[in-house]
């Protein structure tokens, strides 16, 4: 009786909803974005299909880097367009900020050497000599 | 044996080369040495900013998580993890650090790149995001940290680096290392907050990005600050407009319309979109009068001759 009901509401309410879009304007496709106005947008430059030949592209990617098939297709929806130009363009040469504390041996006596004068700063616990 | 001999020796002269660059001071640390600003206190320090030490190759998401919860929104690093790790470059990059900041509706706002410029967002309460290569240029070790104090006088910047909640560095060494990112630097605030160091145009950039990943409503409050700080700003006005209409906000959505159009009467696409915001409303004759304007100024436009037919489709339903 009352999951009978409940349908029923859910029903109605389905056939509403389905009303209401479809009085509603058909779409805003005619409207121009902000970014349109402000300029050149890469996605007028390179195209609808291009742009997303791009993410998929970067996608793939941070796939094969070890980022879940979930995570990576979230984290490419967030980008914008002009993010995806950049890092499809050298998303090899980007630096990635992670870790200075994993050094091999060789150039960890040259790395402290380097930090005693000032040029680097990979041990916290060294302060350069004054200068 | 002679070999290793060579070996030591080229060791010797590298360390030379390398250290022989680190004894100048370098440009904007002098800079500020000879004209230190003079409208930010001496000292400064935001203390409440919290403090997450980073796990190995986190460094990305423990800095982020910082500057996050500084603005009351609680998350920890391992929530932010899986939005910007990439295991295989052990690392994060700088673009996927962004995109994640706009996730919580925080502006990511790049800043100009100038040691000043860090000192004078601090000393207005921003704490901020740095990049720095404490390596070197051909041994880089990428690293993010959080600048959130400095101090004139000892010529010092604070910053909540790695393991160190207040590792404390000179300017000169702090300029070194962070040069080689390309004085990379990141401001991330509230959307009703505007960096200090910010021109319009950057702020604006920043707005449109992040209301073209789909954040209409936080935008919406970031273009109106812009509005209340640039009033002349006529994209302001036009993201005000298209933030509101995303919102289902028509009238809001028409009144910046007409603003923009007082500042710029000659944009055509603002008189398209006013067309739009004016037939949600009911107000079908003015809207096909809004979208005549548009055709008049561009003639020939496919866009807003697809904008009328579909106007006067809809019209004809009202009426």
């Amino acid at each position: 009786m009352s999951i009978q009901k409940a349908m029923k509401s859910i029903a109605l309410s389905v056939l509403f909803a389905v009303g209401v879009v479809s009085f509603s304007i058909p779409a805003q496709a005619a409207m121009v974005a902000t970014a349109h106005m402000n300029g050149i947008t890469d996605s007028q430059v390179f195209g609808q299909k291009v742009m997303q030949e791009k993410r998929d592209w970067i996608q793939t990617q941070l796939e094969t880097s070890g980022v879940s098939r979930a995570d990576s297709v979230l984290r490419v929806s967030g980008l914008s367009d002009s993010q995806v130009i950049q890092v499809h363009q050298r998303m090899d040469e980007m630096p990635a900020g992670g870790d200075a504390l994993s050094v091999a041996l060789v150039v960890f006596i040259v790395l402290v050497i380097t930090d005693v004068m000032g040029a680097t700063d990979i041990f916290p616990f060294i302060r350069p000599a004054p200068k | 044996m002679k070999l290793q001999r060579h070996a030591y020796k080229l060791v010797g002269v590298l360390i030379i080369l390398i250290t022989v660059g680190a004894c100048s001071t370098p440009r904007q640390t002098l800079n500020i040495r000879q004209d230190p600003p003079s409208d930010i206190p001496l000292q400064q320090e935001l203390v409440s900013t919290p403090f997450f030490p980073q796990e190995k190759y986190h460094c990305g998401p423990a800095a982020l998580a910082m500057v996050i919860n500084f603005r009351d929104i609680e998350v920890k690093p391992d929530e932010i993890v899986p939005l910007i790790y990439v295991p295989g470059r052990k690392g994060s990059l700088q673009e996927e650090v962004i995109a994640a900041a706009r996730r919580y509706d925080l502006l990511p706002v790049k800043l100009d790149g100038e040691l000043k410029s860090i000192l004078r967002e601090i000393a207005s309460g921003n704490p901020v995001l740095v990049m720095q290569n404490l390596g070197l240029n051909f041994y880089p070790k990428w690293h993010y940290a959080v600048a959130v104090g400095y101090d004139l006088s000892e010529q010092t910047i604070v910053l909540r680096s790695g393991l160190n909640e207040r590792l404390v560095r000179s300017f000169s060494l702090f300029e070194r290392t962070w040069k080689r990112s390309g004085y990379w630097s990141l401001a991330i605030v509230p959307p009703g907050v505007i960096p200090s160091t910010v021109d319009t145009d950057e702020f604006l950039d920043t707005v449109i990005e992040f209301e073209q990943t789909g954040r209409s409503s936080p935008a919406h409050r970031a273009y109106l600050s812009a509005a209340s700080k640039w009033p002349s700003s006529l994209m302001a006005q036009i993201g005000i407009g298209n933030t509101a209409y995303a919102l289902g906000e028509y009238p809001k959505s028409e009144s910046a319309y007409k603003k923009a159009l007082e500042l710029s009467p000659e944009k055509a696409e603002v008189w398209n979109n006013l067309a739009y915001a004016l037939v949600k409303q009911g107000k079908s004759t003015e809207s096909l009068d809004a979208i005549g304007m548009a055709l008049q100024i561009s003639p020939d436009n496919a866009n807003y001759l697809e904008s009328q037919a579909e106007l006067r489709q809809w019209a004809g339903k009202l009426n």
